[in-house]
């Protein structure tokens, strides 16, 4: 069955009362969970999977990737309006979404995020339906030496991400390298710097580490600083709780770019909608007209990774349906839904199970769909949200934050963690040290350091596998290039700000 | 400015009484969905999760138990977190576990563990899981010997995809090049995929796993299954010779086992009742379909034989945890 065909018959199937039903229960799920932070995807789907199972193969996968991908749309609330990242991929997010709440554009970030989602969303389901084939091989073909080099490569981008000074986003990423290696050794079975605590045998949970080092952070900040000012601007009219038709336009290139970008990497297992959100960041900030916008609360630094994030979908429904091999926590949940269907996800699925497999896809059309008419309506009342008082504010910022990190793994150890990477993070908005490096290579450094004991265990230690292998050596080749252009680019751009202090 | 303040109130209102609802949810479990709770160490969407799943399903859809009883996921410390809830639950009639061998290895790898196997209520081991070894459907190995007398000749040079180095692949591995006298290198991944995708890369040469994890890309002609470990051919690959067969003596290889064990100190009638539970699910035919999907062999240990199957696997287990040097217990 060719793609067109495929997709014809499984709108015809995904077009009937109970599966659009379900649909539509499915996205309304996904994006009250993805605003949550904690209770991600995974847990709904499991809470949600005994009912599933009685229902047809189809109508129970169209329901369980509505939560999947409705949980993307929901995953930016937090991120913009109180710098909560609820999943790694919305950490970049937090840097330029936060900022332009704190500036009143809490509505059009919300907004844009919502239509970059849509665009994206689209333009991965599109790839997923015509290029499934030919990604699946590109996915095969990465190993561990692709890996290292494309980890290498995410590191530099992610010092990039510092801002001023790069030593200071380099502190940042050692920080978080550091934290990366807590847990269980792979490949020894050692315990490293757990100090013999079990709870931290699995390694240090993330999300008591992203929402202690952002959220709680940056609660302690405003607590000391005693201010009674308002926190945030909200205007009162309408329009302006939308994005504008020239915010619209000004983002158009970034969701774009975002979309394939997200794509592309959504393909690779593991990999993910993380290295796929901050680096379309990078992207979007390098070919921007108003890159010095970046960071300080620009519409296309929201557009480019939540385009990215959303479009990761498609990407890695890829391995998933073709190969049987997931590519992220949901996607593994998934995975054991098939199972317990009786589909057993493999590189025959498309072949055995059209009949179950075209309905998943087409029905991720109509999703994104859905989800756009039905997160646009939310944006402004979110965004009044922001007018609060702090008193009531910061108490709700922590008890969101708490209940998000006890329901990850029901664990009091956890909310520990959090109160620790709390202060953490207020010590490091102290000193200026940016948080979204030490988050971002918290999240890198297990894949890079796997890929690299792996490819090392490989060619008996020569590090010579690395250009052997063409896709490693271009990358490696692509990361030489970024040092030279971030020692360069750096000088230059601090000439061109003197200037302008200068002019001012 | 109060309206807005209402509005945030009930948001978060609405925020937190989402948050209870999905605690209890995935939660306790009792009241409405019947009183008894099966938990395993894996996240949903894992291999034990996913057949606790299934064996549940059959025991329901043939109706041994009258609801599905709720599987509770304590993924926390591998194993650790799933095994103090239960000791956390003593004398509870309705608290089972889906145990597998990870259950007896890691709480030898951590100092004051606290917990063990032997502090729950046996039930019986169900079936056993043979690991099969595979290549890429395109490598000149076609039995396991193949394999070994390569690796005698240029040791250290193929390599084996597989887990942690204290998973039953590993463990196998060190078995293996002791009673053979060759070597090969172990290669760890984190999940199944990424040790499929490795040998039909070509990074690697065999891989080690349950029938299941590698049947449809066998199905698909991707890859092959070169040999049985143990004594048993399975139904799933019927035409597939055992290691005995080819000549290779694998009795000290450690066994992946499913069994269900109860909280501790449980009733012995609820025992009973367990074990007659199962006994009727083995005989089903969804069951036996389940079994051959999954490559498992029925085995229904209960009472002394399972204890002492147990006594054995923790004594091979522990001796090559013990070699590694990983031994934490003692």
């Amino acid at each position: 069955m060719n793609a067109i065909d495929g997709l014809m018959s499984g709108l015809e199937a995904a077009f009937t009362p109970t599966n659009l039903l379900w649909l539509v229960v499915g996205c309304l799920l996904g994006t009250l969970v993805g605003i949550l932070p904690g209770l991600g995807p995974p847990a709904t789907i499991a809470i949600l999977l005994p009912l599933a199972t009685g229902f047809e193969p189809a109508t129970g996968l169209i329901m369980m990737a509505g939560i999947y991908y409705g949980a993307k749309y929901g995953g930016s609330t937090t991120s913009i309006l109180l710098n909560i990242p609820g999943e790694s991929s919305s950490v970049v997010t937090c840097i330029d979404g936060y900022e332009m709440a704190k500036q009143g554009r809490a509505g059009p970030a919300l907004g844009i995020a919502a239509i970059a989602s849509f665009v994206a969303g689209t333009i991965g389901v599109i790839g997923l339906t015509f290029l499934a084939p030919l990604a699946a091989d590109v996915a095969v073909n990465f190993g561990p030496p692709e890996y290292s080099a494309l980890m290498l490569f995410a590191l530099l981008l992610v010092i990039m991400l510092a801002g001023d000074s790069m030593l200071k986003g380099f502190i940042s990423m050692v920080i978080g390298l550091f934290l990366a290696t807590i847990g269980t050794d792979l490949f020894s079975g050692e315990q490293r710097f757990t100090g013999g605590q079990i709870e931290l045998a699995g390694g240090v949970e993330f999300i008591a580490l992203s929402v202690g080092i952002f959220a709680i952070g940056e609660v302690l900040v405003n607590i000391e600083e005693k201010t009674e000012k308002q926190l945030f601007k909200v205007p009162t009219k309408i329009r302006e709780l939308l994005p504008s038709m020239k915010d619209i336009k000004q983002s158009t290139p970034a969701m774009l770019q975002g979309g394939i970008v997200g794509f592309i990497i959504g393909i690779l297992p593991g990999a993910g909608s993380t290295v796929a959100s901050f680096v379309s960041y990078i992207i979007a900030k390098k070919t921007s007209r108003h890159p010095e916008e970046f960071g300080k609360g620009s519409i296309e630094g929201v557009a480019a990774p939540e385009a990215a994030n959303n479009s990761e979908t498609g990407g890695a429904m890829v391995p998933l349906l073709t190969m049987g091999i997931p590519g992220s926590g949901t996607g593994a949940v998934l995975l054991g839904a098939l199972v317990l269907y009786g589909l057993n996800p493999g590189p025959l699925l498309f072949h055995e199970h059209a009949d179950v497999v075209w309905p998943i896809i087409a029905s991720m059309y109509l999703g994104n769909v859905v989800l756009v008419i039905m997160n646009l309506p939310m944006v402004p009342l979110f965004a009044k949200l922001l007018n609060t008082p702090y008193k009531v504010l910061y108490p709700a910022i922590l008890l969101i934050s708490v209940v998000g990190v006890y329901s990850v793994n029901f664990s009091m150890f956890d909310v520990g963690l959090l109160a620790v990477f709390g202060l953490l993070g207020y010590v490091m908005r102290k000193l200026d040290i940016p948080p979204a490096p030490l988050v971002l290579a918290f999240v890198l450094g297990p894949i890079a350091e796997n890929a690299i004991r792996q490819s090392l265990l490989l060619s008996d230690n020569s590090p010579m596998i690395y250009l052997e292998r063409p896709i490693s050596a271009v990358l490696i080749g692509l990361a030489v290039l970024l040092l030279a252009v971030l020692g360069f680019g750096r000088k230059t751009r601090k000439v061109r700000e003197q200037l302008v202090d200068v002019d001012a | 400015m109060i309206r807005f303040r209402k509005v945030l109130t009930s948001a978060i209102a609405i925020l937190a009484l989402l948050g209870v609802a999905a605690c209890s949810g995935s939660g306790s479990g009792g009241g409405k969905s019947g009183p008894v709770e099966v938990v395993t160490h894996n996240a949903v969407g894992g291999g034990s999760d996913v057949f606790t799943r299934q064996m549940i399903k059959v025991m329901y859809d043939n109706k041994i138990i009258p609801t599905q009883w709720p599987v509770r996921n304590v993924p926390a410390g591998d194993s650790i977190g799933a095994m103090s809830y239960m000791i956390d639950r003593k004398g509870n009639a309705g608290l089972l576990a889906q145990v597998t061998p990870t259950w007896l290895a890691t709480p030898m790898t951590v100092a004051n563990a606290q917990v063990g196997l032997d502090m729950l209520t046996p039930i019986a081991l169900v079936a056993t899981e043979p690991q099969v070894i595979v290549t890429n459907a395109k490598s000149p190995f076609n039995t396991f010997s193949d394999f070994v007398a390569e690796a005698k000749k240029s040791p250290d040079t193929l390599v084996q995809a597989g887990g942690s180095s204290t998973a039953n692949d590993a463990l196998t591995r060190l078995v293996l090049q002791d009673t053979l006298g060759a070597k090969w290198k172990f290669l760890s991944f984190e999940d199944t995929g990424s040790r499929i995708t490795a040998l039909l890369r070509n990074d690697a040469n065999i891989m080690l796993g349950s029938a299941s994890d590698v049947a449809e890309q066998v199905k698909a002609g991707q890859l092959k299954v070169i040999a049985v470990v143990g004594d048993q051919r399975l139904d799933t690959f019927p035409d597939v010779s055992t290691t005995t067969e080819q000549g290779i003596d694998s009795a000290k290889v450690p066994v992946q086992f499913r069994a269900v064990m109860g909280a501790p100190d449980m009733p012995t009638d609820a025992v009973q009742g367990y074990q007659d539970d199962l006994t009727k699910m083995v005989e089903t035919d969804g069951w036996k379909t389940l079994a051959k999907d999954n490559g498992l062999v029925t085995q229904n240990l209960q009472d002394d034989k399972f204890t002492s199957y147990l006594k054995d696997q923790t004594d091979i287990v522990g001796g090559l945890l013990a070699g590694l040097g990983l031994r934490k217990d003692q």
